[in-house]
């Protein structure tokens, strides 16, 4: 019984698959990636630096596979379920023993071996063009070394431990409250509140010149002990030095020993870095003890005669944790992952839309994804929501996000770990709730309408 | 439920809304149509009489707006009863790019067939229409009438119990026309239940059992089409050329029974003398680039020769030539009893009602004057063209 379903099922994906084959966009985009993909390889150059022509390519080559391809997964899904009602295809079909669901389940399963194949063969061909990029450009052993730590890899990104400002704050409230300092009317207290909190958020990112500055990391896990770990950082300076290179003196290792007055072997370094750019320390990571803690302290120079202050996010530890195929795979399937959405989302819409309307709103949705971090962004700042703004919020919150934090290609640019959590996080929101939902409405929808048009 | 009913709507409407929801058309109005098991029923009308909407709201592609229908005691939108439907729509929807023969073996996927039995059952229909020749062209490089063939293929492929045919013969050249039209008797002799549904009233008179005129979507008259049909108080006698002996002693007992009569020369039909000259093109082996038909249907007709119907029905390939010798005798000794018929015509004023209805197994008439007729025009397709010329049509002259 199951196995007659299937085989049902099967069939509609079978043919659903050779539909697409003859379409000729099919065709169209297969032809501009192969050809696209390879000459990108050769002309880009990125920063001039082994590193940078890998990470541009990937970048671009990536991003026009992604982009193309989810294109072409929302033509082929607008395009095969309507055009099968718009030419009475389906009167033959449902006519037959087969259910409406299964044959929307049979289109959805066409549609997603299509993406799978057209995936694997993009994919293998951008691997494939990253691997000979180094034989081609003939690199310095410096380079080579480079684009091995920082982008042949899959490193895990690890931020420190936060200072938990809210206990902070309420401990120098206390000492307030003891110093009879705080105000008495309810109102003023809680904006004096909010300033010691202000007060307290800026303190705990800016490091005066001749302070020093401790961050703790906590749950280490290196895979290569013998290998390397990074401290990747970025700084701002409140008022820049005229060269605008800034002076500064790193200690990382495990000190806690040093409170119980034991000495410790720190590894330490100076650097001379420039204001507001991005730099990574490589050092050993078997700095690391057993239990994964580790201590970074840096030294502002007095001389630098400013304020450094550390946005936001930009203090991190990085460590190899997987190799960079692996890493690629989970790029492509959360790639992979998005095209099963826009698949479904197009079937679903052409169960009671016509072909022109289903792929405008496919389209809307998909850009919504590409830019809705930007505008959630945006919205963050927002003091007062509107009701508008307000529910423009939610809407973009039920939408699938493509990009930023969402993007796998950021995350192979930079060589970070794209961790297995992270995909099946993205499986769990973007393929269980929303592919879910989006075919469960359509299946509904089709299997209560009417498929034959009004004719008298 | 009633099993003695394939089909059978209670009170069945289908009202057309406009964009505000308001009726603005009554397709089907109250529609109570009974549909006995194993009988060939025409559903004629104009166009726009709602015929279509009848089969498609049967079909569950549209849903009743009040009343229902019950079709082989179920649903059709339930699996279990429309894998015992065949359906050829008003127009073949076929998909472009597919293959006769992939076409085909979609649909046969759909029924859950296993592959030995679809390739088995293709290989027959795919000879049955006519269209083996080109079984690997794509769909849409076929005529209409060739897009037809195929459509009527694939509403075989499951061996239907019920069989719902929507304008079967339009777009089809005499010939196809002549060929579903034995078909369907056939597949009526066989227990099938056949809904037509049509406006070529020919088709329907040669083939149904009981036919329903349907006018705004309501049955203006139903019924069975002899006894529609028959002039009462009329008589026809069609015989081969007579001596002018045998003509004077005819004219007096006709003369002693009444007073007016007219002897004529009957015509051929036109459809007969086209698939004679069709059927003589193609034993010269003119070429063609389209549908190859007769021979595979002509020995699936003969009265033993079902052959490619087995093929269908059990997915076993059975023998053809077999059945061609075993056709030849059986026809050869028709010729012989039409000649006694003939004598018992001449003799006897009291002659059977004459049956319009074709063979048919539920009431075999033994050997009505219509059947024997038929059996001559099925001599005409296979013997060879020289025997085959004056030979009167199906159908009587009024």
């Amino acid at each position: 019984m199951g196995l007659k379903k299937m085989r049902k099922i099967w069939a509609v994906a079978k043919i659903t698959v050779a539909q697409a084959i003859r379409m000729k966009i099919a065709l169209l985009f297969f032809i501009l990636l192969v050809i696209i993909l390879p000459v990108l390889s050769f002309i880009i150059t990125g920063d001039g630096t082994l590193k940078g022509k890998l990470q541009t390519f990937t970048a671009y080559g990536m991003g026009l596979m992604n982009f193309l391809l989810c294109i072409l997964t929302i033509i082929i899904a607008s395009y095969t379920l309507s055009s099968d009602l718009k030419q009475n295809m389906l009167h033959t079909i449902l006519t037959k023993p087969i259910r409406r669901f299964e044959l929307f389940i049979g289109k959805a399963m066409g549609l997603l071996i299509l993406d799978l194949g057209l995936l694997i063969i993009f994919s293998g061909l951008i691997y494939g063009l990253i691997l000979t990029i180094p034989y081609l450009t003939k690199p310095s052993d410096e380079e080579m070394q480079a684009a091995k730590n920082e982008f042949f890899t899959a490193r895990a990104e690890i931020e420190p431990v936060p200072i938990d400002i809210e206990k902070v704050k309420n401990l120098a409230m206390e000492d307030f409250a003891k110093e009879n300092k705080l105000p008495k009317d309810p109102q003023e207290r809680f904006v004096f509140e909010q300033r010691i909190l202000a007060e307290l958020n800026a303190q705990a990112r800016s490091v005066p010149p001749g302070m020093s500055r401790l961050w703790q990391f906590e749950g280490l896990t290196p895979k290569d002990r013998e290998g390397s770990i990074y401290i990747k950082y970025k700084f701002e300076a409140v008022s820049p030095p005229a060269d605008e290179m800034v002076i500064s003196y790193w200690s990382v290792g495990d000190l806690r020993p040093l409170k119980l007055g034991l000495p410790v072997d720190p590894y330490q370094t100076g650097r001379k870095d420039k204001n507001k750019t991005s730099y990574e320390i490589e050092m050993p990571a078997s700095l690391i003890p057993v239990d994964g803690h580790l201590d970074v302290v840096f030294e502002n120079y007095v001389e630098n005669n400013t304020t450094l202050i550390f946005p936001e996010g930009e203090f991190k530890l990085l460590y190899r944790s997987d190799s960079f195929e692996f890493n690629f795979v989970r790029a492509c399937l959360i790639i992979f992952a998005r095209m099963i959405f826009l698949a479904v989302l197009g079937l679903s819409l052409s169960t009671w839309l016509s072909f022109p309307v289903v792929i405008l709103i496919s389209f809307v949705i998909f850009f919504i994804g590409v830019i809705s971090g930007f505008i959630l962004d945006s919205l963050t700042y927002v003091e007062n929501l509107t009701l508008f703004f307000g529910l423009l919020k939610y809407l973009l919150y039920l939408l699938p996000r493509f990009d930023g934090q969402h993007s796998p290609i950021e995350f192979m640019v930079s060589g970070r770990m794209i961790s297995w959590s992270f995909l099946g996080l993205i499986y769990l929101k973007l393929f269980c709730l929303q592919t879910v939902f989006a075919g469960l409405a359509g299946i509904s929808i089709f299997s209560r309408r009417e498929i034959a048009k009004i004719s008298v | 439920m009633n099993s003695q009913y394939a089909i059978e709507t209670f009170s069945l409407t289908k009202v057309f809304p406009d964009w505000w929801g308001r009726a603005k058309v009554i397709a089907v109005d109250n529609l109570d149509l009974k549909i006995k098991k194993n009988e060939v029923y025409g559903l004629l009308g104009p166009n726009g009489s709602g015929k279509t909407t009848t089969i498609k709201m049967l079909l569950s592609l549209l849903y009743p707006t009040k009343g229902k229908a019950i079709v082989l005691g179920g649903q059709s939108s339930d699996t279990a009863v429309s894998s015992k439907i065949g359906y050829l729509p008003e127009e073949s929807y076929l998909y472009k790019y597919l293959s006769a023969r992939e076409t085909l073996d979609f649909y046969g996927r759909l029924f859950g067939l296993p592959s030995q039995v679809r390739k088995t059952r293709i290989d027959a229909l795919l000879d049955m229409v006519g269209l083996s020749a080109v079984a690997r062209r794509p769909v849409g490089t076929f005529s209409k009438g060739m897009a037809r063939r195929i459509g009527l293929a694939q509403a075989l492929i499951n061996d239907p119990e019920l069989l719902i045919l929507d304008e079967p013969t339009s777009g089809l050249d005499p010939l196809g026309t002549r060929q579903i039209k034995d078909l369907i008797i056939k597949l009526a002799e066989r227990g099938k239940t056949i809904l037509l549904c049509s406006h070529l009233l020919a088709d329907v008179e040669d083939v149904c059992d009981r036919i329903a005129i349907l006018y705004g979507g309501k049955i203006q008259c139903q019924g069975h089409v002899s006894e529609l049909l028959v002039q009462t108080g009329k008589k026809q006698i069609t015989t081969e050329n007579l001596s002018d002996d045998a003509m004077q002693k005819i004219r007096k007992i006709i003369e002693s029974e009444c007073s007016s009569y007219d002897i004529t020369v009957p015509m051929e039909k036109l459809e007969s003398f086209f698939i004679d000259i069709v059927n003589k093109a193609q034993s010269d082996k003119l070429k063609t680039s389209g549908a190859i038909s007769t021979t595979a249907l002509v020995d699936f007709l003969a009265e033993n020769g079902h052959a490619v119907l087995e093929n269908l029905v059990e997915g076993t390939g059975r023998n053809q030539t077999q059945t061609e010798t075993e056709m030849v005798k059986q026809t050869s000794s028709e010729t012989a009893e039409d000649k006694s018929l003939l004598e018992n015509l001449t003799k006897a004023a009291q002659v059977e009602k004459v049956e319009t209805r074709p063979g048919k197994a539920l009431e075999p008439v033994a050997s009505s004057p219509q059947e024997q007729i038929d059996k001559q025009l099925l001599d005409s397709l296979t013997k060879d063209e020289s025997d085959s010329t004056e030979k009167d049509g199906p159908k009587k002259d009024a």
